[in-house]
């Protein structure tokens, strides 16, 4: 079978966001250079203390509050967007919450944990409260909940798929976040949130992994768009 | 974006269906909802609401289904949706005689994934439901964490042949369930609608939904 493009762009949703006029045209929205379509490279910021490991396609890691950055630029994230859209494949082993996202700011290596992300807005799938759940950092580091979906969310168990998340950001006051889930079939990627939080322009692609000593999975595609 | 035939049939079941001798003699696209769902022409119970490629019905737990008339009656169908129930205890399609009810279903052929008997194929006859066959050895759960999963229903009231096919996964459609319901009998020899079924509760129906006819 030969390679397609085509098809990658139908994982990664490049057909389904520019349908709907989120990338592509005159959006602007390009893909970044910190985009990983087939294979994973290491990332810029990881969390204090957690073990992972990269086998092509898979970022794997074990910790608590585990959180890694790759800096949107695919250099040293002096570049801010002002428009971002990330896609990935998430699994988790009881990892309690698991989710990627957007920060304003960069990390570097051994920064702490996820507990010290600042001005970072992530999509999540939350076993604690059975929701797919934007989460949002300030930057002080405080932690809050802007918006949950009790009707849908993936387990965060051995057994369960991989799940796709993604997450569109508009910087402004109000900016505009909208979170988009896709899992267990070739269904189309669909939307789960539309908010119009405050948000600054955003220099690292986030995820979320291993809480509480858990295992989690990051997998290709994982993509970025932006714009300045 | 250019034409490349891997991503237009990509969850469309186009390729499979094809291949398996359901899309010949004259069966056309009627609906090629790829990626959003256009409004629906009529529905009956919780409502649907629309956001691209989702339709999702609120909390209201009645018997519902929304869906579209064709332009013409037609004597074959091949309906496709997926699905996520939520805590719905049903979601399936469905293909109606004559237009579209408006209140509760009265004449029509329909799959779904059911909470007690499994997957299965049923009819309504002047507004009676019958059960024609069930299988409890696959199915989606109706849970707030099932995964998506597709649904088709494939009629063809000539020869009196009714089948049910599931996509669960990546991997292809598989056929769950065929009955040969007497469609002259049963009165259902021709079909003008089609529709999704299901008992609200924040049941979510997702692109692509297809249907093809002749």
């Amino acid at each position: 079978m030969t390679y397609s493009p085509a098809q990658a762009g139908v994982m990664d949703g490049t057909d389904f966001f520019s349908s709907i006029g989120l990338i592509g045209g005159a959006t602007g929205m390009a893909p970044l250079p910190c985009s990983m379509p087939t294979v994973m490279v290491a990332p810029d910021g990881t969390s204090t203390g957690d073990a992972f490991t990269l086998t092509d396609s898979v970022y794997k890691v074990v910790g608590n509050k585990s959180g890694v950055s790759w800096n949107l630029d695919g250099d040293d994230g002096s570049t801010a967007y002002t428009k971002t859209l990330v896609v990935g494949y998430l699994h988790g082993n009881d990892t309690v919450v698991c989710g990627m996202g957007v920060s304003e700011d960069i990390y570097g290596t051994d920064y702490g944990s996820t507990d010290d992300w600042t001005n970072t807005l992530t999509m999540v799938s939350r076993d604690y409260t059975n929701a797919m759940e934007i989460f949002k950092w300030d930057g002080s580091s405080t932690q809050t909940i802007l918006a949950s979906d009790a009707t849908i969310y993936s387990n965060l168990t051995v057994p369960f798929p991989l799940f796709g998340v993604a997450l569109y950001s508009e910087a402004g006051s109000p900016g505009v976040q909208k979170g988009f889930v896709k899992f267990g079939s070739e269904s189309q990627w669909f939307q789960i949130h539309s908010i119009t939080e405050t948000q600054g322009n955003q220099k690292s692609l986030m995820f979320f992994g291993a809480y509480y000593s858990s295992t989690a999975r990051l997998v290709t595609p994982v993509m970025a768009w932006g714009v300045v | 974006m250019s034409y490349a035939p891997s991503t237009f049939h990509a969850g469309t079941g186009e390729d499979f269906f094809r291949k398996e001798g359901f899309l010949v003699d004259g069966m056309a696209p009627l609906i090629t909802a790829r990626y959003t769902i256009p409004a629906f022409d009529d529905s009956d119970g919780t409502a649907l609401t629309i956001t691209d490629s989702v339709a999702k019905s609120a909390v209201g737990s009645a018997p519902s289904w929304a869906g579209y008339n064709l332009s013409a009656a037609k004597t074959k169908l091949l309906v496709l949706a997926y699905t996520q129930p939520s805590t719905s205890a049903y979601a399936g399609v469905g293909v109606h005689k004559g237009t579209l009810p408006g209140t509760t279903l009265e004449d029509d052929y329909q799959t779904n994934f059911d909470t007690a008997p499994g997957t299965l194929i049923g009819k309504h006859v002047s507004g009676s439901w019958t059960t024609l066959g069930t299988d409890a050895t696959i199915y989606q759960d109706d849970a707030v964490t099932s995964a998506i999963w597709g649904i088709a229903l494939y009629v063809d009231a000539d020869n009196d042949i009714q089948k049910s096919f599931v996509k669960s996964g990546t991997a292809e459609w598989l056929q769950v369930l065929s009955t040969a319901d007497d469609s002259s009998a049963s009165g259902l020899t021709s079909f003008q609608s089609v529709y999704l079924r299901h008992g609200g509760l924040s049941c979510r129906f997702i692109t692509p939904i297809m249907v093809w006819g002749a």
